[in-house]
């Protein structure tokens, strides 16, 4: 079977709106996470949060026009029209099939709750509810080609990347657009909140974010878009355009346990690794960066250090790890996208981003650190994981370009 | 509230959240082997129990409570301690 | 670009279907009776915050078991995807109007995980014991196409010996009072289909065919949706008329075009010998 690569990235996340300027804020160990003060029923209300305060106007839309438009939308229209721009195609769009993969957790419900804070009523108004973020997209940038919607929570987006690279073998597709778009709405938050699965470090919000810190308290949500071009990797040669890196390899599984609560026992998470790893056809000692799902979770991030322990057995103090939520926040339905973005930086720079606000690593997650600041490490072979709600675990295979 | 009424309390919440009401709740019964209480089941009854008592829950309080006779002590020592703050 | 092979087919064969509709108050009844047909330990209230289109989608499962004469252990190891059309819908107006009025505290913990598009595949993980891939798919207008689609691409991403396919919708859609309750008769329909990679030319199947590169391209206005280009949308209670048809004997058939890329096709003979065949 022919390698797929990635063409073409588009982005736009707290810490910048291209490959290049996340890729240096990552490598910089720079954190996105503040703190936010809303108005919620005549109260203040504190949370930590990690938001896009500007997403960038996309060429030929009128900025009146543009800034009317949901957040979501912008950011999905941006970050596809720069990854299609950035590998070459955008003008050809029109002549080409184009696949449309659009990793989206709760579409609808964020929609209708979106919708409503803007003193709409769509919740209550089926009738209006006739096109999807994916018809949008290909309606506005006239693209055209099989889409679909997928959405495993936080796991989305390493679903899209399968299913895009799939297409893309499969020749149904010329390229085909993966990834996902997301936003850190005031209920979403309430709803983690409620959980205490958010971090109330309200006097530090940029060391707020610290997965396998034993002073860890909880994750922080943020938002963002990335979306990225696939294609064979034969046709990015022959096109001379940059390949980024190849999705080698897809992995994913069912905890079968809680729609909430991750699974205690590590089988099931290291059950998706182990089949994204034979999938690549890579053994783990062929790993030179995991790009861990640990959100800051006490339970969460024990769980994952387990499951990495199992799979990589002899090799794991030899194995960075590092979760870039750290930075970024926890982008949920977009969140394999962003870090994709991470492990691309890896294989790419050879240097792994760290894992900030890692002051003290729990005892309980043994494994390979980068703690505070980037490291030079030989990276040819990089894995995503990503664990939704649900017991939905996925992990994704990176390969350096060659 | 005495003790007698924070435990029938614990039963009514019990009930409402889990749809089963557990035929005894001595003090010796564990509260994740035998109640089958996930976090997150705890975590909504212990939101009732802020709600209906007037007392606020950290998850730092619930460090080594694994029994209801455990669970019971938090609740009397957090309503004791809102009555020594009233009378201060 | 490299030329794609012309009419890529993809293809599974249907070994069980189960199809099951209720209105809202049946479903409410339904939230007390735990789902313990496939024997894992589930607790009493393990669908009391599950949207309408889990409990839906639990039942068509467990009739899909039985008219396939399947044991749910045979399905252990499958992956699950569940394509629920629009689902939150009743929850969001109350979870809205409550925060309205109560702020961030009045907001349930388990929205997030009860009301995403992959929460009916989750729960059937959970209560089948599955550990295979759990995703959702579609979840609004032209979703029953994008979960054929994707269960058909996903054999072929992932080695798993078999597929629930789960696809769930409400007629009419419901509106809700600020108690998150219906304020008319509606009705959740429910899909479950069970899927084995590759398919036999005249045994049950579903299958996409895909137009060849260069097929003529329709020109989609700025502004238009592509599915305006598609003529009628088909609809769960579409499909769960096919699988009642078929699980009464009838042999029924179904077509739809895959949006952007060809066409959809369900195919359900009646087998010689099979437990379907009308004497």
């Amino acid at each position: 079977m022919e390698a797929v690569c990635i063409t073409g990235i588009g982005a736009t996340t707290p810490l910048g709106h291209s490959y290049e300027a996340i890729a240096d804020a990552l490598i910089a160990g720079r954190s996105a996470t503040r703190l936010l003060v809303e108005e919620q029923a005549g109260q203040q209300v504190k949370s930590i949060t990690s938001l896009v305060d500007e997403v960038p106007l996309a060429p030929g839309y009128d900025a009146a026009a543009w800034s009317a438009r949901p957040k979501l939308e912008r950011m999905a229209l941006w970050s596809v029209g720069a990854a299609l721009r950035d590998a070459q195609l955008y003008d050809r769009r029109q002549q080409l099939r184009i696949g449309l993969v659009v990793g989206q957790a709760s579409e609808w419900y964020r929609h209708w709750r979106h919708d409503h804070a803007s003193g709409g009523n769509r919740v209550c108004q089926p009738e209006l509810d006739g096109q999807t973020l994916a018809s949008i997209i290909q309606s506005e940038l006239q693209i055209f080609g099989p889409s679909s919607s997928v959405g495993a929570a936080c796991a989305s987006a390493n679903y899209a990347f399968a299913l895009a690279r799939r297409w893309v073998e499969l020749g149904i597709v010329d390229v085909c657009i993966a990834g996902s778009s997301e936003i850190a709405c005031p209920i979403t938050r309430a709803n983690f909140a409620n959980l205490r699965a958010l971090s109330r470090r309200f006097d530090a919000p940029e060391r707020a974010a610290r997965p396998f810190d034993l002073e860890r308290d909880g994750f922080v949500m943020g938002e963002g878009a990335a979306m990225f071009v696939l294609e064979r990797t034969s046709s990015a040669r022959r096109r001379g355009v940059r390949n980024y890196a190849q999705i080698a390899g897809f992995g994913a599984s069912s905890d079968a346990s809680h729609m909430i609560i991750p699974c205690e026992d590590p089988q099931p998470a290291a059950a998706a690794m182990r089949a994204a790893l034979a999938d690549a056809q890579v053994e783990p000692s062929d790993l030179g960066y995991v790009n861990a799902h640990a959100t800051g979770t006490p339970v969460g991030d024990r769980a994952e250090a387990r499951a990495l322990g199992m799979v990589l057995g002899p090799h794991k103090m030899r194995t960075p790890v590092s979760s870039t939520k750290s930075m970024t926040g926890h982008l949920v339905s977009a969140a394999a996208a962003v870090e994709a973005i991470a492990c691309i930086a890896a294989l790419d720079r050879q240097l792994i981003p760290p894992t900030i606000n890692l002051d003290q690593p729990d005892p309980d997650c043994d494994i390979l650190h980068v703690p505070g600041r980037a490291i030079a490490h030989k990276v040819d072979v990089a894995l995503s994981n990503s664990f939704g709600f649900g017991g939905s675990n996925t992990s994704l295979v990176l390969r350096k370009a060659c | 509230m005495d003790r007698q009424a924070l435990r029938n309390l614990l039963l009514d919440l019990l009930e409402q959240e889990t749809w089963e009401r557990p035929e005894h709740l001595d003090d010796d019964v564990s509260i994740r082997e035998e109640l089958k209480l996930d976090s997150v089941d705890l975590l909504s009854i212990m939101m009732r129990v802020e709600s209906q008592l007037g007392i606020k829950l950290e998850g730092a309080d619930f460090e080594g409570v694994t029994t209801v006779g455990k669970l019971l002590d938090l609740f009397q020592a957090k309503l004791a301690g809102k009555s020594a703050g009233k009378a201060a | 670009m490299l030329a794609a092979p012309p009419g890529v087919k993809l293809g599974a064969t249907i070994v069980a279907a189960g199809e099951f509709s209720a209105p809202y108050a049946r479903l409410t009844e339904m939230r007390r009776m735990p789902p313990t047909f496939a024997g894992a330990d589930i607790a009493a209230h393990f669908l009391k915050h599950a949207d309408e289109h889990t409990i839906a989608v639990i039942e068509a499962v467990r009739l899909a078991l039985q008219h396939g004469q399947l044991d749910a252990s045979q399905t252990r190891d499958w992956a699950m995807l569940s394509g629920p059309r629009y689902i939150g819908r009743l929850a969001a107006k109350q979870l809205v109007t409550r925060f309205d009025r109560q702020g961030g505290s009045s907001i349930t913990t388990h929205a997030a995980s009860q009301y995403s598009l992959n929460s009916p595949a989750a729960a059937v993980s959970i209560v089948l014991g599955s550990h295979g891939p759990n995703v959702g798919v579609g979840g609004g207008p032209w979703g029953l196409a994008d979960g054929c689609l994707t269960a058909l691409s996903l054999f072929d991403v992932q080695a798993v010996p078999g597929a629930w396919l789960l696809f769930s919708q409400w007629d009419p859609e419901p509106i809700a009072d600020e108690r998150g309750q219906p304020t008319h008769d509606c009705t959740c329909h429910a899909v479950a289909l069970a899927l084995r990679p590759g398919s036999a030319t005249d045994g049950p199947s579903l299958s996409a065919t895909f137009d060849a590169p260069g097929a003529p391209r329709p020109l989609i206005r700025s502004g238009q949706s592509p599915f305006d280009l598609l003529g009628r949308e088909p609809m769960v209670w579409d499909l769960a008329t096919c699988v009642r048809n078929w699980n009464s004997g009838l042999p029924t058939s179904w077509s739809c075009p895959l949006p952007g890329a060809g066409q959809l096709d369900l195919n359900l003979p009646i087998e010689a010998g099979s437990a379907r065949l009308v004497a």
